[in-house]
């Protein structure tokens, strides 16, 4: 063993944790920077005299580097540019420096903390995008945006954005945008661009000329001709007044796998219509109601749609087919609706549709033509309640997990002996046994439905201790069940944000990259306090840190 | 294990700080008095070994070790936040997470020294995560010398009476409520409360 002098440990701990600006050398080329709510500009953009502005965060960033935005909230009054009319657009956060293939500049909120952006005070009387990224290679994660108006009186124009990106190769990662007057996120333009676990809901345009509510969707992909590669993933989209997620007049293929929407159309938090807003959870594709020459064929799979005010998955006239594999809908005015248009602008009905499952409200509509097979309301299958783990409409915002992955519900995932089981067709995605399974989720593994109690809790984290045999740190955590009620269940503890570089030998599992602890106990009667064995792998001798987390999960 | 009335004995320093002229934000608790017998390690060298060591949301802690006595000889190491030496005194404190002191020496009497730690405001609330001093006796490679495990830990949690667990049979550790000699100038009603607390003082 050798003893490293006690800067190069704290360097190395440092670099572990990908913190710290300019320390090592090695470092040199993809600095750290902070901006802070009550940062200064004029400071060196440390994390102990952190900048203020994303401006100034901008103009020093270079490819490579890292930019993190602590905690709290940044209150935007007025955009870069002035309304030159009353129908003009202004932006509040451009972003127009790119960084480099394999080295984005990054805008990334401090770990364990949630920088927002909070563009409702402004009172611009035109449009407005609150992030107006133009530039490229550029990877944004773990920010909240919201509130980005429109004007009362102002009728002249549609939604205004959260976030509205032309550039091509950028990440939005982990973001939460939401009650905007307009989409949350909306992709105007650029390729290969990854929406990654992106939350967008409540947004709603009460001043737009084209009706309140008719263009906030969640999310809106409109690149045209020769964009490929732009990719939503992991996202959620709910209680939008438009759609959840809206591809119409994309010329290039815009796939969207594994994202949620739900209680589209409707006043947010109502189940209220809202006239002009179009309800669909899923509309995918189309241009207008016209015929298109090389219109992409869409791939859309593996997502969930559910009590939606129209459709849960819509061609919207597209005027080709596009991929519908392995979605669940529930509940919407039609499941799926593929409607399309042929050349000479008459109704045809288009998609290619596999393992698909609708259960409740009108499952097809517009369906006869279309190229469909293996898809629930086709086979001799008959769906109840019993063939889900549950069938639950609430809770779907549970909090995401500590890596920003959707969290682990068992809503819609198939109960062993479902007869949904392996019917399937082998569409080129992963499956279990002899056949893929109906609907989004593959398996039929038990899923606890978890209730994070770490606020009903007291923790108490003991020092630690070294066992120089075995090179493993050793502490105890013991929660105190501070509540009136018993604890009961499937009680796990989490270690959110543990220090990088440091493993947890002792974990029993893992949740969105956090190592969890069964908690060795069946329940935990007021005041009572169990008490857990924490044994860490710390090569690097960092400093150790996480957040503990205590959960309650039931079958 | 023992436990340690420190946390009755803390609070009342904190009083006695409050009290006293120049208050300050640092409490300090009894002065645990260490001897490690090496009778069976007699020839062999070794590294007197002190690690505190908490997570990074440990209330603050400082250690000082002082009145160190033994044959020492050769060199010493430091990591973290950690300073002095034998001679003068050694500090460690926990905001670097792995904060350890070692000194070499030759093993075969006796070696004493007395601890003290000083915790900041909050630490009687049991505001913040514990934090624990692990002495050992180490090979040059820093593994156990003659033991399976440290000879003797002393572990602080906030709001909670220290614990001192020994080990291996070679430490006995003794606390002693004896204000550090910073605290001397404590103000009148202080003394007194210390005076009161030095009568209950007992090994639980």
């Amino acid at each position: 063993m050798t003893i490293r002098p006690k800067q190069t440990v704290l360097r190395l701990a440092l670099a572990a944790a990908g913190l710290g600006a300019g320390l090592a050398p090695a470092q040199a080329a993809a600095a750290a920077y902070y901006v802070a709510p009550n940062g200064d500009d004029s400071a060196a953009g440390t994390v102990a005299a952190p900048w203020k502005s994303f401006a100034k965060a901008q103009a020093v960033a270079v490819a490579g580097d890292t930019v993190y935005f602590r905690g709290g909230a940044y209150v935007y009054h007025g955009g870069l540019n002035a309304c030159a009319s009353m129908t003009d657009t202004v932006n509040v956060v451009t972003l127009n420096k790119s960084g480099q293939a394999g080295k984005p500049i990054r805008y990334w909120a401090y770990p364990g903390e949630t920088p927002v952006f909070d563009f409702s005070q402004m009172k611009d009387n035109c449009r407005v995008k609150g992030f107006n990224v133009t530039g490229s290679w550029i990877h944004l994660k773990g920010l909240e945006i919201t509130g980005a108006p429109q004007q009362p009186g102002n009728l002249l124009n549609n939604e205004s954005w959260g976030v509205w990106n032309s550039g091509s190769n950028n990440i939005y990662e982990f973001l939460n945008t939401h009650h905007h007057m307009g989409p949350g996120l909306f992709i105007s333009n650029g390729s290969n661009n990854l929406v990654l676990n992106v939350d967008s809901h409540h947004n709603f345009d009460p001043y737009s000329k084209s009706g309140p509510g008719q263009n906030a969707d969640g999310f809106g992909v409109h690149a045209g001709a020769n964009r490929p590669g732009n990719v939503i993933r992991g996202c959620r989209a709910w209680a939008n007044t438009d759609d959840g997620y809206d591809t119409i007049n994309a010329g290039s293929v815009v796939v969207i796998e594994n994202s949620w929407a739900w209680r589209h159309g409707y006043y947010p938090d109502t189940t209220t219509s809202i006239p002009a807003g179009n309800g669909n959870g899923f509309k995918i594709g189309g241009f207008g109601g016209d015929w298109e020459a090389n219109a992409p064929q869409h791939v859309t799979r593996n997502n969930v749609a559910f009590n939606n005010k129209a459709n849960g998955f819509y061609a919207n006239h597209h005027p080709v087919a596009s991929y519908f594999y392995n979605n669940t809908s529930v509940g919407n005015r039609a499941d799926f609706n593929m409607l399309g248009v042929d050349e000479t602008g008459v109704a045809k009905n288009l998609g290619i549709l596999r393992n698909n499952l609708a259960y409740t409200g009108t499952l097809v509509s517009n369906i006869e033509g279309a190229d469909a097979a293996n898809n629930s309301w086709q086979l001799p299958v008959t769906l109840n309640s019993s063939d889900f783990q549950s069938t639950a409409t609430t809770g779907w915002d549970a909090p995401r997990l500590p890596d920003g992955s959707l969290p682990p519900l068992p809503m819609f995932h198939l109960r062993a002996g479902s007869d949904l089981l392996d019917k399937g067709v082998d569409v080129g995605l992963p499956y279990q046994g002899a056949a893929p399974d109906l609907g989004a989720f593959e398996g039929t593994t038990p899923l606890p439905l978890y209730t994070d109690l770490t606020a009903s809790m007291k923790v108490t984290q003991s020092g630690l201790v070294l066992d120089r045999a075995s090179g493993q740190t050793r502490g105890t955590v013991a929660f105190t069940n501070m509540s009136s009620a018993t604890v009961s269940g499937i009680l796990m503890f989490r270690l959110d944000g543990l220090t990088s570089g440091v493993a947890l030998v002792n974990a029993s599992g893992s949740e969105g990259g956090a190592p969890t602890i069964s908690v060795p106990a069946a329940s935990l009667a007021p005041g009572a306090t169990v008490t857990v064995t924490t044994l860490f792998s710390n090569p690097a001798r960092a400093g150790i840190g996480y957040t503990p987390k205590f959960f309650s999960g039931r079958l | 294990m023992k436990r340690f009335a420190s946390l009755f004995l803390r609070a009342a320093m904190a009083l006695a700080f409050v009290l006293g002229p120049g208050a300050s934000p640092a409490l300090a608790g009894p002065v645990y008095h260490v001897a490690i017998d090496t009778g069976s390690l007699s020839g062999q060298g070794g590294y007197l070994d002190f690690l505190l060591m908490g997570l990074d949301n440990a209330a603050p802690v400082q250690a000082t070790i002082s009145n160190v006595a033994g044959r020492f000889d050769g060199a010493s190491f430091t990591v973290g936040a950690a300073a002095g030496s034998v001679a003068s005194g050694v500090t460690l404190d926990n905001s670097s997470g792995w904060t350890e002191f070692g000194q070499w020496a030759q093993f075969g009497g006796v070696f004493s020294f007395d601890i003290g730690f000083d915790t900041g405001a909050g630490f009687a609330d049991g505001i913040g995560a514990g934090t624990s001093l692990s002495v050992a006796l180490l090979d040059a490679s820093l593994n156990y010398l003659g033991t399976a495990g440290d000879v003797a830990t002393f572990s602080l949690q906030p709001g909670q009476d220290d614990v001192v667990v020994i080990g291996a049979g070679f430490a006995s550790v003794e606390a002693n409520a004896v204000p550090e000699p910073s605290t001397a100038w404590l103000g009148a009603a202080g003394l007194l409360l210390l005076t009161g607390m030095a009568r209950r003082r007992t090994l639980r």
